[in-house]
């Protein structure tokens, strides 16, 4: 579904990825492990399309995305959290949420403006939509909270759910559970496992041994900037082999 | 001004509110609500006046120096106005809109200064120094005395004013501005959610340039006059001081502002006494205007009407909440 | 448009270009060190140059004193002024952000320019100078005392700056600081008296280009204003925060604007240095010389 395919990123003189290879199953959940500073992020800004590759190709559904803004890549589908889950602090979360939807009528001047029915209607949906979904993660009476004034954890899940907003066919999620307490933490497995069964891949970026392994159905290791040439079944002694040699 | 009348005195105060209160609620979208630094808020509004006053104007005479006056109906000029500053907007954003932060206010600054210098040197435009004199004011035939006539054009200008207001205001609660608030809160984001940043900062751009039109016409119709001089950047900083002391994102705040800042420089009008005096109070209104501009900041950085946020109080269908009935209040700070 | 122009007269125009570069230089590199160590755009610079202008003029003309006392003494005003404002307006918001800093700046130039006004009037002023002599070439005056006292009385201060800059405990502080504001800190300099510094230099320096331009031409009260939109041109052509890049981008300001005369009419001289700025911005934005600093 989604094909990486030889990516090379430097920042200046230093090369963040180097020859990056990897594929990403439909309908699968797929995982990117390695320490801090091994170039996971950078990988993720270059899919989204925030930096173009300084080689290599992205592809996604048999179409070369590297080469798209990042809006367009997220309109085709390719969805991503930050690792700071910032959003848009000084708006509430129902309009975190409210904003997200692709391709909003509403958004033109003239539309906007009159707000027919089909906006009317299209605001309706997307209302229920984001009711939903603060429902699974159990925000709805706090929907009219600012983003800004979150714990990290909070901030985090409504990161998630904003991007689910998008109906995306693939959602790279970058280190989704850090910060979150381990209550919260078993509802977000859940709720992952519940997306993909609804028919939605994932690309999970974490340092979190254990959240992967428990999480993923294949892993991929990246440090130093060069992910592992072919995909690792998810064999933990060969993950901390690859850990270890990283570290 | 001994036998000054008053009602026409605050008549005035008024119409000039409302006109700088169109520029402000034009800033408070691009600025307050789109976040883009624009310091070219005059030229826009000069490129309206000038539109307005050249479609306009009768046709040159062997005296004057412009080349140009289409002599057309008023209501022509109010429509060409907010077009050739939508117009001219367009022209300055799209290639400065991809520059940000303060880039963006020194382009847009420069933009303006370089308009100001083709106006004031381009005589065959502007009429040189002498500008237009004695422009015609929409519907002043039906008006036998010219003081009743002030009062008229201060509602019209109010009016003119208030549906600017309700359909910035309207925007600013939909999809548009929602999007456009986005923008501003977070630009990573926005893109992450597929918002074509550009198009709608060039929207925002294009719509607030459009708006101060409406000002520039209403401005020279009040003035019955235009030459390049009234077009200097006092105009703009006047704009934004009016905005970041009314309180940016918050259109009622932005003319809150307004009055208070229109307000406080008229007044010392009013204390006009002699000659020599006249010229320490001209230099205590940029004195005033400063220090009003600095203590708002210091004190109060969010302005006199911080910017309000969306609350959602519709009812939550049962099944997914068990939440009690939310309060009815729409305003958070 | 050339034509009949004696070939001297081109060379004229360098001269008046080259005053201009240099005056531009000193009002320049001071805002620039002010945007680096306080990451803001100060729009009040410009009125330090007016203020340094008036007080010149203040001690010269109306006072009386001899024009280097004069100059040394309007020159330190300006610059425990510059200081006053830094630790008065700018510093108890230091936490706002950039924007906010750059609004009181134009509050700031407000008070500066209307005190100017209320004290001094709107009429433009110029200090009486004795007659200048003129060096020609092939007959036509090519360049006078004046000009060549400014330009290197500019340079001298130029030069000065960098040796000051580069070879002092205090200089290189102030480089660290405005090149990484934070490592600086955690290096242990001072950054409060740091910045204190700067903004004495920069205002002083402000307060040099003023009375030059006073010596040159008028002093008007509007002068602050007109000067600021020169020096965020020539700072942004050398890219916002580098101070050398910054001396070259005033040169080229000042000179493209005196030869522009040559080519279009001279009112149109200052918009020169702004169409410069919208050509850089576009196809450059980070000024011809600077590293990246977009954001």
């Amino acid at each position: 579904m989604l094909e990486v395919k030889g990516v090379t990123k430097y920042f200046g003189g230093l090369c963040a990825v180097h020859d990056c290879t990897l594929s990403v199953e439909a309908d699968s959940i797929t995982g990117l492990i390695g320490p801090n500073g091994a170039g996971k992020t950078t990988l993720f800004n270059v899919i989204a399309g925030v930096y173009p590759p300084n080689q290599g190709e992205v592809w996604f559904r048999g179409e070369k995305i590297s080469d798209a803004a990042p809006w367009a890549i997220a309109g085709k589908g390719v969805a991503r959290t930050f690792q700071t889950p910032h959003g848009f602090p000084q708006m509430t979360i129902m309009e975190n949420l409210m904003v997200s939807p692709l391709r909003q009528k509403g958004e033109g001047v003239f539309r906007g403006l009159l707000r027919g029915a089909r906006v009317r209607a299209e605001e309706k949906a997307h209302r229920r939509k984001a009711l939903e979904l603060l429902d699974t993660i159990g925000m709805v009476d706090r929907r009219n909270e600012l983003v800004v004034n979150l714990s990290a954890g909070e901030a985090r899940m409504v990161e998630l759910v904003r991007q689910l907003m998008l109906d995306p066919q693939i959602l790279l999620l970058d280190e989704p559970a850090a910060g979150i307490n381990p209550a919260l933490c078993g509802k977000l497995l859940d709720l992952l496992r519940r997306l993909r069964h609804e028919g939605l891949t994932l690309l999970v970026i974490d340092h979190n041994l254990s959240f992967i392994m428990e999480l993923c159905d294949t892993i991929y290791v990246l440090s130093h900037g060069e992910v592992t040439p072919a995909a690792v079944s998810a064999d933990p002694k060969v993950i901390e082999a690859y850990l270890g040699r990283a570290a | 001004m001994g036998n000054l009348n008053l009602g026409l005195f605050i008549s005035g105060i008024v119409t000039i509110i409302a006109i700088y209160g169109i520029l402000a609620l034009s800033l408070n979208l691009k600025f307050g609500v789109a976040g883009l630094i624009d310091l070219g808020v005059v030229g826009y509004f000069a490129v309206g006046a000038y539109a307005f006053v050249l479609t306009t104007a009768p046709p040159p005479s062997e005296l004057s120096h412009y080349s140009i006056g289409l002599g057309m109906p008023l209501w022509v000029g109010f429509i060409a106005a907010p077009v050739a500053a939508g117009l001219f907007s367009f022209l300055v954003g799209l290639p400065a809109l991809r520059l940000s932060g303060e880039y963006l206010a020194i382009a847009t600054y420069a933009a303006a200064e370089v308009l100001r210098a083709v106006f004031t040197n381009e005589d065959w435009l502007t009429n040189g120094v002498v500008g237009f004199n004695n422009l015609r004011q929409p519907f002043r035939g039906a008006f036998a005395s010219g003081d009743v006539y002030q009062y008229f054009f201060m509602a019209l200008s109010l009016a003119v004013l208030f549906i600017l207001f309700l359909i910035l205001s309207r925007l600013h609660w939909g999809p548009f501005g929602r999007a456009l608030r986005a923008i501003r809160e977070n630009e990573q984001v926005a893109l992450s959610v597929g918002k074509n940043v550009t198009k709608l900062r060039i929207k925002a751009f294009v719509l607030g340039g459009a708006v101060s039109g409406f000002a520039a016409a209403l401005y020279v119709s009040f003035a019955t006059l235009i030459v390049p001089t009234m077009f200097v950047s006092e105009v703009t900083w006047t704009v934004w001081i009016a905005l970041v002391i009314g309180g940016t994102g918050n259109y009622v705040g932005a003319l809150v502002g307004t009055a208070v800042l229109v307000t406080a420089q008229e007044l010392t009008r009013f204390f006009q006494a002699s000659a020599d005096l006249a010229s320490v109070l001209a230099a205590s209104r940029l004195i005033a205007m400063g220090l009003i501009l600095i203590v708002i900041i210091r004190f109060r950085p969010r302005g006199i009407l911080p910017e309000r946020h969306y609350v959602d109080t519709k009812a939550v269908p049962v099944a997914e909440s068990t939440a009690q009935a939310v309060s009815p209040k729409r305003v958070v700070e | 448009m050339g034509e009949g122009v004696p070939r001297v007269q081109y060379l004229q125009y360098v001269v008046f270009g080259l005053v201009t570069g240099t005056i531009l230089l000193l009002g320049t590199v001071g805002f620039s060190m002010i945007r680096r160590v306080d990451n803001f755009l100060n729009i009040a610079h410009g009125q330090m140059v007016a203020l340094g202008a008036y007080l010149g003029y203040l001690f010269y003309a109306m006072i009386g004193l001899p024009l280097v006392v004069a100059s040394v003494l309007a020159i330190a005003s300006t610059a425990v002024l510059g200081w006053a404002s830094h630790r008065i307006v700018f510093n108890p918001i230091r936490g706002h952000g950039p924007l906010y800093l750059l609004f009181t700046s134009v509050g700031l130039a407000y008070v500066i320019h209307g005190s100017l006004e209320a004290i001094f009037g709107t009429r433009p002023k110029a200090f009486i100078l004795p007659e200048p002599r003129f060096f020609s070439i092939a007959g036509e005056p090519l360049v006078s005392t004046v000009e060549i006292f400014i330009i290197v009385v500019a340079i001298v201060s130029a030069v000065a700056l960098h040796l000051f800059l580069t070879r002092t405990r205090a200089g290189m502080a102030v480089r660290a600081m405005s090149s990484e504001y934070d490592l600086a800190r955690v290096r242990g300099i001072n950054t409060s008296r740091v910045a204190a510094l700067v903004w004495i230099l920069a205002s002083g320096l402000a307060g040099l280009a003023g009375i030059l331009m006073g010596i040159q031409g008028t002093v008007y009260t509007d002068m602050g204003w007109a000067i600021i939109l020169v020096i965020l041109s020539a700072a942004v052509l050398g890219g916002l925060g580098s101070i050398y890049g910054v001396m070259v981008g005033a040169m080229l300001i000042g000179l493209s604007m005196d030869l522009s005369v040559i080519w279009l009419p001279p009112a149109y001289r200052s918009a020169v240095a702004f169409m410069v700025i919208m050509l850089v911005l576009v196809v450059r934005p980070q000024g011809i010389f600077g590293g990246v600093s977009r954001g």
